[in-house]
């Protein structure tokens, strides 16, 4: 009797659940009911095509435009979403190797293995780039610089797709001066699985690199997650055509991800994420092979961040969708040197910048305009110190790290996007956001005495983007935007004595960097045949650029208070708002199909400058870039692909010479079973002896020569 | 003066709130067990709040093309917000990885054709249409 008891406490239990979701309808005049049995593979097949619809409309769509989800073809502006099976194909050991042959997009690569994006002849700390919408960059955030990596701190294995936007984004706020890459995390399996997995290997022969990455995946009804790892080793890299192998351009690296989505209801969802890259021994190999060092290392060099957010879409008249992140940035790079000059002596450096950030995003409808408003704000201390070690005494003299010890940085944000339709025919987007940042750090320097770097600074953003929907097909594009770049610690907080050129002190008084932007475009969308087009041109002023500086009234330190620079008085430098420049474009984008398995795709880049005063560090301009590529798929069982991909560059005879190239690459691969795929390329065929742009004061590394890479996942 | 300007507002609002909820009629398989629906109800359906009917069988709602006339009463009739409104709730289900939108078609007659044919299907078609072989829901 009890056993009929449970079980018809279970079946009521069971229907209960069953009926969450079930409609409460009134009763049926008649009882036309069909009952349709649902069989467990029957659900399993409809899961699938769920989640391939889910997989194919989430491609299509780009949400840092507009901090909205939006359709690439409607989006207003340059953009580009390299999709998971595009990143799988590419077979990239790092973000730099999926990233270049992107439209507009090149790099500035100054080690193996470590590169910063270039977008439209800007990089470093004037392209923003993002995780899942949280800004990576910090306030010590750099220039292309060669001891600071940034596409490397992203692990591939966590990718599940990369959304690009070229120019200026005025509702992301500062650093989306040259544009903007937002990597979006994966967020659990296809389907529902408690638990899944993969492991892979990714093997490159230039450099005898491996990567081995693990993940572990679930879903359910209520919530969904993932757990991953990667381990990275890479050899010395060989160049192409006689380079040979390239000295001290080894290192290792270890990532891990973890990503946990719960589902309130459909539309609330509470969302955690975290990440993180450590690279140990990273050689500065131009101080190694010149003699100049006997140890030179950039260790350990590491990006954590961990975010959280609420997510409602429950429509409460006033608003549409809520959305609440706050997050926490950790990253740390850090200096070990021996120079031959003083072989005792280890001079050893930490820079650790904690960031903590809070983001309130509220979506509303109000007629047929689509507002979206929010407030950003972050806070930021950084701690730096450095240290001489005698060898062989073992005493510790602490100096001055690279910046102020102790120094912070805070921002806010508020800004407004309305999308909306003037007629049928026409949409716009107003954007516009304002941003105040406050530095606050000081300290008392042995050869010119206090300094601070206190300061508060605010500007104002904005953009008007036009689409005129000409065709079903057709979308043409005017926009016009302002954008600025806040100076960050970085910029303010420099202070460097060098026998040769003088001393570089901090410059409290710096002003954001500007860009005024238009462009015009046009996107083109069917089935068979899609490409855009954009033409631009942006006008930067007040660009921050070292220059000579001035203490007390003069531009040299004046030890003896005589009023007059002698013999060995230093030069003052400092930085200064001082740099401008012109940079038009062009960019186009063709992708068509001649048969259902031959597709052809291809971009090219024109970029020209103008440079009006020197701010060579701040511009890495290759003035033609583009690729050719055809690739041939099959329906046979086991998904059979090839391609050939034709990558191209001019040269570039200022600043680092950096010759042209023709780099062809030869790939392929199948899924042998559904559990397991395989893909292997030949990198640089013709081993093509190149190199990418190197950064402001050293020249990049060569680039791979001809190169085997094999890819293999297995899914468990 | 002001009285009658706030009379007219109201009386042209409640006017365009009869108009938008009499441009349609809901459509529904026959096999589908219910006969009306309330408004809350029918938006669940269709923002697939509500996946299943009473006795299991999965839903299947159908929208039109977000430009069409019939979309645009229906979304504010029902859903109580414009269609660009329930396009952007959708891309943002899409973009989290959480659902895809009903499945679009192009006209009264497709609907029709759909749900007649599919099991546990509702749509909605102008209020002009002839509604044969499927069950006209009333919306209250």
């Amino acid at each position: 009797m009890k056993r009929i008891y449970c079980s018809l406490a279970a079946v009521t239990l069971l229907g209960v659940v069953a009926t969450t979701r079930s409609v409460h309808a009134q009763p049926a005049d008649t009882a036309a009911t069909t009952a349709v049995v649902s069989t467990e593979s029957a659900e399993k097949q409809s899961e699938e095509a769920k989640s391939e619809e889910l997989r194919q409309q989430g491609e299509g769509l780009i949400y840092s435009v507009a901090r909205t989800p939006e359709r690439t073809f409607d989006s207003s502006r340059a953009v580009d979403v390299i999709t998971g099976d595009e990143i799988r194909r590419r077979n990239g050991m790092t973000l730099g190797d999926i990233l270049q042959e992107e439209a507009g997009v090149t790099l500035a690569a100054p080690h193996n293995g470590g590169a910063a994006a270039v977008i439209r002849g800007l990089s470093g700390n004037q392209v923003m780039l993002m995780i899942d919408g949280v800004k990576v960059n910090d306030a010590v955030w750099r220039p292309a610089s060669a001891t600071k990596e940034q596409l490397n701190l992203i692990d591939m294995s966590m990718i599940e797709r990369i959304e690009v936007v070229r120019g200026v984004v005025s509702v992301l706020g500062t650093e989306a001066l040259g544009g903007v890459v937002n990597i979006i995390t994966r967020r659990g399996p296809d389907s529902n699985t408690a638990l899944a997995g993969t492991v892979g290997m990714r093997f490159a022969s230039g450099d005898r690199s491996m990567a081995v990455p693990l993940q572990l995946f679930g879903q359910n009804d209520r919530m969904r997650y993932t757990v991953g790892g990667t381990y990275l080793k890479y050899g010395d890299l060989r160049g192409g055509d006689g380079v040979g192998t390239q000295k001290y351009t080894g290192y290792k690296a270890t990532a891990l991800h973890a990503s946990l989505d719960y589902f309130l209801s459909p539309e609330k969802t509470i969302s955690g994420g975290y990440n993180s890259m450590t690279e140990d021994e990273v050689q500065r190999d131009g101080q190694l092979v010149s003699g100049a060092n006997l140890v030179s290392l950039v260790t350990p060099l590491t990006l954590q961040l961990g975010q959280l957010s609420y997510q409602d879409l429950t429509s409460r008249g006033w608003e549409e969708s809520v959305r609440v992140t706050g997050y926490w940035n950790r990253q740390q790079d850090g200096l070990d040197a021996v120079t031959t000059k003083a072989p005792t002596i280890d001079s050893v450096g930490r820079n650790i910048d904690r960031m903590m950030g809070l983001n309130l995003e509220i979506g509303s409808f109000l007629g047929a305009h689509h507002l979206l408003y929010g407030v950003d704000y972050s806070t930021e201390r950084v701690a730096s110190s450095q240290s001489a070690i005698n060898m062989n005494t073992g005493v510790e003299t602490p100096s001055r790290g690279r910046y102020i010890d102790g120094s912070s940085y805070r921002t806010l944000g508020v800004y407004l996007n309305d999308h909306f339709d003037i007629t049928r025919w026409v949409t716009a987007t107003l954007g516009a956001r304002y941003g105040k940042f406050t530095s606050q750090g000081s300290e008392d320097t042995p050869l010119v005495g206090p300094l601070s770097i206190d300061s508060s600074k605010s500007d104002l953003t904005g953009a008007v983007n036009v689409v005129v929907h000409a065709t079903s097909n057709l979308n043409l594009i005017a926009n016009a935007m302002r954008g600025f770049r806040a100076p960050n610690l970085d910029d303010m907080s420099v202070y460097r004595v060098t026998a040769s050129t003088g001393i570089d002190i901090p410059s409290a008084g710096l002003d954001p960097e500007h860009v005024n932007s238009y462009e015009l475009g046009a996107k083109y969308e069917t089935a068979i045949v899609s490409g855009s087009a954009f033409f631009f041109r942006n006008s930067f002023t007040s660009l921050i650029t070292r220059s000579l500086g001035y203490y007390n009234g003069l531009p040299f330190v004046d030890t003896n208070k005589n009023g007059i620079q002698d013999k060995n008085e230093l030069t003052l430098h400092t930085n200064s708002n001082i740099g401008s420049e012109k940079i038009t474009g062009y960019e186009l984008e063709l992708r068509g199909h001649v048969t259902p398995e031959l597709l052809l795709f291809g971009n090219y880049t024109k970029l020209t400058s103008n440079v009006q005063t020197d701010p060579t560090t701040y511009t890495k301009i290759l003035p033609k870039s583009g690729l050719l590529g055809a690739r041939y798929t099959t329906a046979l069982a086991f998904s059979p692909w090839g391609e050939l991909v034709m990558r191209y560059a001019s040269s570039v005879a200022s600043g680092q010479p950096v010759a042209g190239y023709h780099v062809f690459t030869v790939r392929t691969g199948a899924s042998f079973t559904p559990k397991l795929s395989m893909s292997a390329a030949i990198e640089n065929v013709t081993n093509e002896r190149y190199r990418y742009l190197g950064t402001s004061g050293s020249p990049s590394i060569y680039a791979p020569g001809r190169q085997l890479v094999i890819g293999t996942q297995y899914r468990f | 003066m002001k009285t009658r300007i706030l009379s007219a507002m109201v009386l042209a609002l409640a006017v365009s709130a009869f108009a938008s909820g009499a441009d349609f009629r809901v459509v529904a398989n026959n096999s589908v067990p219910v006969s009306s629906l309330s408004k809350k109800a029918a938006s669940d359906l269709f923002l697939k709040k509500t996946v299943k009917w009473e006795g299991g069988a999965p839903v299947v709602p159908v929208d039109q093309l977000e430009s069409s006339t019939v979309r645009q009463g229906f979304s504010k009739a029902v859903h109580g917000k414009t269609a660009a409104a329930v396009k952007s709730y959708w891309n943002q289900q899409i973009f989290s990885g959480r659902d895809v939108p009903p499945i679009e078609k192009r006209s009264d007659a497709e609907v029709l054709a759909f749900v007649r044919s599919t099991p546990g299907a509702i749509g909605y078609v102008s209020e002009s249409t002839a509604t044969d072989g499927v069950r006209v829901l009333t919306v209250n």
